[in-house]
């Protein structure tokens, strides 16, 4: 069988088995609300995108765990027609056509799985309705503290991003100073100043923080980059899990499967008859380390789950 | 062209020329695919340098590490071929350049990001984009909003690699490829030919040692055979070859040997026909010879009797003694004419003379034989002249005259001469018996005369036209005949034409004869009877007479003082000397070098008539008339 037919076929079959395995699975989920009769979630996402079918498999199973569950309708973005939107409870998009498409309703919206960046950017467009956001940037703090304990001899760090991103270096750098530790940060806007950026960057000892800038980090650039952090032996702290495999030391993210399921609560509580929260980072994450590149760089680090393990813990001892 | 082609040259065609065709066919086709596989190998092999190169300056082309491309660029014009290269950026801005490109081609530019190809003028551009290598990025951030795909291809283009191939080595290849081929197929050609040439050779060698064979054969060479070999065809056409050569053998032999008995048979008719012939020449020859000695001293005798005083009886007798001398004088000097015409010893003396006078003479020796039968002899000749030999002639027309007269019982016998053309024709007409046309052809012959069963002498030997068809033979000149039974008869000579002479010879016989008082005169003869006859008709003429037997009593007698004026001696004498031995002893004595000879002889042996006329003396025949021996003496002794 030809391996797309097979992926296409496995990308139908998905959401549906999600639903078995929500309906399977009813005790799981002990904090979850239940949801007033007849509510009606219409989620727009590309269902074609295995991202967002893990998200929206999640985002199900988490939900079908709090009877009375309420009623699911996933539209893609060009299919979210105003009927369908107006006799929805409640509005979930996926990712940055998805929160475009929810615009402009009265419906309360949950925009998942996208940057600040866009987030930011959409919001800046007129025509909004009652809307909050779960953003997929892990907050500086996190990746402050992620570094303090994976790379403590580092008091050193840089980074590269485009003038979209001023805020989120600016944030950076913030967090950064709290915690004692130096930012420099380089503001590119033009694609050919990327290396001589990172020479700048990483003159002198320091880890590399990633944002997820896509003027910086895309598929073209991404490689050449690592590689250039590699040869000034630099490691690099990734904001996702592809850049870990790709060649980052350390990665700090929200898988789509964490960011479904947290999208599955909040949804959850709006239904229960709680207010939009505001925009916020996201609750759960993950810690990545390329045992490989760390070797290469001759960096001794803990394993991922200590890592995360430890943040966790420090978050919750935070609170 | 072809059909006029030997088996050999057909052989060889045949087996040389599919060869070649092969040879040319492989040789074309393995080159082609050689030159293809060339040109295809180093496509692949500059695209292959180019992509590896993209590659490897990647990331040069992303850290803007200049000083490294230009290291890259010229290690890679370190390889085949590779006569420039050229790294540009994405605005076409040149990053590194390393060799020399072709003035041909263009300056290299950024012109899109396309990998291709350009063949142009001998030189090969290979333009290879340089592009970042592309990492998907599986991730939640992913699904951001992507640019548009040719904003991502310019994203995602560093540069372009530009490498300019010579392919002047190529080219080199390419010629010597062709050239090695064209090597390869001349020597299949020279080898095939030599193979075609050497089977044709086996196949045509039997075929034409035949053909040789033949060719021998039909030179003549009949024992030539072939040498029998191979099979089938060539095997009988050997086979028959020499068969035929065997009967053709066989054949020539048979003829030959019928041919040489023929010729055996012919060479014995032929000496038996000789035989004859000199037998029948030896006996006329020894008949006149025998005859003429008592008719000559006959005749001598009858001259002196004649000058002596006898009554009218006497004188009658005397005169028909000298007619039948005469006769038989005349039927003798026929005989010695054809003894002398047949030994071919009679050569003609050509003068000019005149005809009239000629034919005149001629006449008036008729006129008595011709009055006495009762018959009118006419001549109708203008002056004329001619050339030939005058005494022949003259006895051609006698012979033709006096037989005109023989066959003619009467009425006029017309001599007649005119012109024609550069000849004069002479005709002697008759109104005789005439000739039949059967006759003619045989009237010619010796001893033949028609109406004469009874051979009566006084009509001759029948020898007259036979003498006149020798003598107009020997002259050149033409007889022609013209005659019928009852209507008489015309012969016709004609001898060519001549103007006058400023002088006319005057006729030895014409000239008055001289007195030959106290001549001394030596007679020499062996016959007694014939001596003393000559030794009295020269006494009667005044002469002073030494009769002598021999030649040696001769020569003694001169010797011992006797000096003659003349010497007359017969031809044949006693002992081992003859008359012309004599003569010419004689001659070589002192004083006697001039000595005036006559030679007597009656022989008319081709042989001695031969050696007579080889010594140049003068001679007489037997029986010889008194007048002309008179006539003799008198012109040597200088009369004329």
């Amino acid at each position: 069988m030809n391996p797309h037919g097979l992926w296409r076929t496995l990308r139908s079959w998905l959401p549906f088995a999600s639903l078995v395995l929500a309906a399977a699975l009813p005790c799981m989920q002990s904090n979850a609300h239940a949801a007033p009769p007849g509510a009606l979630i219409v989620i727009i996402a590309q269902t074609d995108d295995p991202v967002h079918q893990q998200a929206l498999g999640a985002f199900a199973a988490t939900l079908s765990a709090h009877p009375p569950a309420p009623r699911i309708e996933t539209r893609a973005p060009q299919d979210a027609d105003a009927a369908t939107l107006a006799t929805a409870t409640l509005i979930v998009t996926f990712g940055s056509a998805g929160a475009g498409a929810g615009l402009g309703t009265s419906t309360p919206v949950i925009h998942a799985l996208l940057s600040r960046a866009t987030l930011d950017a959409l919001q800046r467009a007129p025509g909004h309705g009652p809307h909050t956001a779960l953003i997929l940037d892990q907050p500086p703090a996190r990746q402050i503290a992620l570094l303090r304990a994976a790379l403590p001899e580092f008091d050193r760090l840089a980074t590269l991003h485009s003038p979209d991103m001023d805020g989120a270096a600016a944030e950076l750098g913030a967090a950064a100073r709290a915690q004692g530790v130096a930012l420099h940060a380089i503001r590119i806007e033009e694609e050919h100043e990327l290396y001589p950026g990172l020479r700048a960057a990483l003159e002198r000892p320091a880890v590399l923080v990633s944002l997820p800038d896509t003027h910086v980090f895309n598929r073209y650039t991404v490689q050449n980059v690592l590689m250039t952090a590699y040869r000034l032996h630099a490691p690099v702290l990734g904001h996702s899990a592809a850049l870990v495999r790709a060649g980052a030391t350390l990665g700090l993210y929200t898988t789509p499967v964490q960011a479904g399921q947290e999208a599955a609560r909040l949804a959850a509580r709006v239904l229960d008859g709680a207010p939009l929260p505001p925009t916020s980072t996201p609750q759960l994450f993950e810690v990545g380390v390329n045992a490989t590149v760390a070797r290469a760089l001759g960096l001794n680090l803990p394993t991922a789950e200590a890592l995360t393990r430890a943040l966790i813990e420090a978050e919750e001892a935070a609170r | 062209m072809i059909e006029h082609w030997g088996i050999r040259a057909r052989i060889t065609l045949v087996a040389f020329v599919p060869m070649l065709a092969l040879a040319a066919l492989m040789t074309a086709t393995f080159t082609g695919l050689r030159l293809s596989d060339l040109d295809d190998a180093l496509r692949a092999r500059a695209q292959a340098h180019a992509r590896q190169f993209a590659l490897n300056s990647e990331y040069l082309l992303f850290s803007g590490d200049r000083e490294r491309l230009q290291q890259l660029a010229d290690t890679l014009l370190h390889e085949d071929d590779v006569a420039a290269v050229a790294i540009l950026d994405p605005d076409g801005a040149i990053l590194a350049r390393a060799g020399r490109a072709s003035a041909d081609l263009p300056p290299p530019t950024q012109t899109a990001a396309e990998a291709r190809i350009i063949e142009h003028a001998g030189w090969l551009r290979v333009v290879e984009p340089i592009r970042a290598t592309e990492l998907p990025l599986q991730d939640a951030f992913a699904t951001e909003p992507t640019p548009s795909a040719e904003d991502e291809a310019s994203r995602r283009t560093l540069g372009v690699l530009v490498v300019d191939l010579s392919l002047a080595r190529l080219q080199q290849r390419r010629s010597e490829l062709l050239r090695l081929a064209g090597v390869w197929m001349l020597l299949v050609a020279f080898g095939s030919l030599l193979l075609a040439r050497r089977m044709s050779k086996s196949v045509s060698g039997p075929i034409r040692d035949v053909a040789e064979a033949v060719k021998r054969i039909g030179r003549g060479d009949l024992d030539q055979r072939v040498t029998v070999s191979g099979g089938g065809s060539i095997r009988a056409l050997a086979e028959g070859v020499n068969e035929m050569a065997a009967r053709l053998a066989d054949a020539r032999a048979t003829l030959n040997r019928r041919i040489e008995d023929a010729t055996l048979e012919l060479r014995a008719r032929t000496e038996e026909a000789e035989h004859a012939n000199l037998a029948k020449s030896r006996f006329l020859a020894a008949a006149s010879h025998d005859l003429r000695q008592p008719l000559h001293a006959l005749g001598l005798f009858l001259s002196e009797l004649a000058q002596h005083d006898l009554d009218a009886h006497g004188r009658q007798i005397t005169e028909r003694l000298f007619a039948s001398a005469e006769a038989m004088e005349k039927l003798l000097d026929s005989l010695l004419d054809i003894s002398r015409l047949d030994a071919g010893v009679l050569s003609p003396a050509p003068s000019v003379f005149d005809l009239h006078a000629r034919l005149e003479h001629v006449l008036a020796r008729h006129a008595a034989d011709a009055s006495a039968r009762g018959l009118v002899l006419r001549l109708h000749c203008p002056p004329c002249w001619a050339h030939t030999d005058a005494h022949m002639f003259e006895r051609i027309i006698g012979n033709l005259l006096g037989n005109a007269i023989r066959y003619t019982p009467s009425g006029t016998i017309l001599l007649a001469c005119r012109r024609r053309g550069p000849r004069w024709r002479v005709e002697v007409r008759d109104r005789g018996i005439g000739i039949s046309r059967d006759a003619q052809q045989i009237i010619f012959h010796e001893f033949v005369q028609l109406d004469n069963a009874e051979r009566a002498r006084d009509k001759g030997l029948g020898l007259g036209l036979a003498i006149v068809r020798r003598l107009v033979d020997l002259l050149g000149l033409r007889l022609a005949l013209r005659s019928a039974p009852g209507r008489g008869s015309v012969f016709a000579v004609e001898l060519p034409a001549a103007p006058p002479p400023a002088r006319a010879d005057i006729d030895l016989e014409a000239r008055a004869l001289g007195n030959f008082d106290g001549l001394e005169v030596l007679v020499v003869d062996d016959d007694v009877l014939a001596r003393d006859a000559m030794s009295g008709l020269l006494a009667s003429w005044g002469c002073s007479v030494h009769a002598l037997e021999d030649a040696d009593t001769a020569m003694h007698a001169v010797r011992a003082g006797l000096a003659p004026e003349l010497i007359v001696t017969d031809l044949r004498l006693r002992g081992t000397s003859d008359g012309i031995a004599l003569i010419e002893h004689l001659r070589a004595l002192p004083g006697f070098a001039r000595l005036p000879a006559v030679l007597v002889s009656g022989d008319t042996e081709p042989a001695r008539l031969e050696h007579i006329q080889a010594s140049g003396i003068h001679v007489l025949h037997k029986p010889v008339r008194p007048a002309r021996l008179r006539a003799l003496i008198h012109r040597l002794l200088g009369g004329h």
